[in-house]
């Protein structure tokens, strides 16, 4: 597959992600915690806590598409080896790895604070670990694409 | 440390870079390049294009000196 159709393809995974980012955090999010508030009304306090939480770890997931975007810009202009792209890539999984802690602790600290479950809490976990490892994984690429780009350049100034 | 001596038999031939560039098959950029010493190596092709286009042999452009 040519870098062009790679960079399309990539970007249309971008935008499909983004979108169904809008739909789980903007529709999805909100309605299965008001029908969770309108089924357990003791639980109401728990709305705006975990919405609130929950939008924040967003954050950081539509920073690390950004990121992509410019990446899959490079990559169509044949640029996929570069500083700047192992730069992009060490900050996506900077990025991941600091949202799933941030969403490990913030499980911790609600469960201390009474507004999560201990179940919620262990997967939580199980989940927080799993992104670990993919934010690891980006770490691991990005550090090969900078010693890549490396001899790219040395390679582009043996005339 | 080596010395590149193109502008030397340049001179010699009474050939510009650009000629020379045009004949090996290299941009006038990565001659420029070459010919200030400023590249980290030379292709075998690339001399032997050079060394067919200036009619001259690898010592010729190529020198080493003692590093001062």
């Amino acid at each position: 597959m040519s870098n062009q159709k790679l960079s399309v393809l990539l970007k249309i995974i971008i935008v499909i992600m983004a979108l169904l980012g809008v739909g789980a955090y903007g529709v999805v999010l909100p309605w299965s915690l008001s029908t969770f508030v309108e089924q357990y009304p003791e639980f109401s306090y728990f709305y705006m806590p975990w919405l609130i939480f929950l939008l924040i770890t967003a954050l950081p997931l539509y920073a690390i598409l950004a990121l992509g975007w410019s990446v899959s810009c490079e990559m169509k202009k044949d640029m996929l080896f570069t500083k700047k792209n192992a730069k992009s890539l060490r900050f996506v999984a900077i990025l991941l790895g600091g949202d799933a802690v941030f969403f490990f602790i913030g499980n911790i600290v609600y469960g201390l604070l009474n507004i999560n479950h201990p179940g919620v809490a262990v997967a939580a976990f199980f989940f927080s670990v799993f992104v670990v490892l993919i934010s690891a994984a980006v770490a691991i690429l990005a550090s090969m694409i900078d010693k890549a780009s490396v001899i790219r350049e040395e390679n582009e100034s043996i005339i | 440390m080596i010395i590149i001596n193109i502008d030397v038999m340049l001179a010699k031939r009474k050939m510009s870079v650009t000629e020379l560039s045009e004949k090996v098959g290299i941009t006038l950029v990565n001659m420029s390049v070459l010919k200030n010493g400023r590249a980290k190596g030379i292709k075998f092709s690339t001399l032997d294009a050079i060394c067919k286009a200036l009619v001259c042999q690898p010592a010729d452009i190529l020198e080493y000196r003692e590093d001062t």
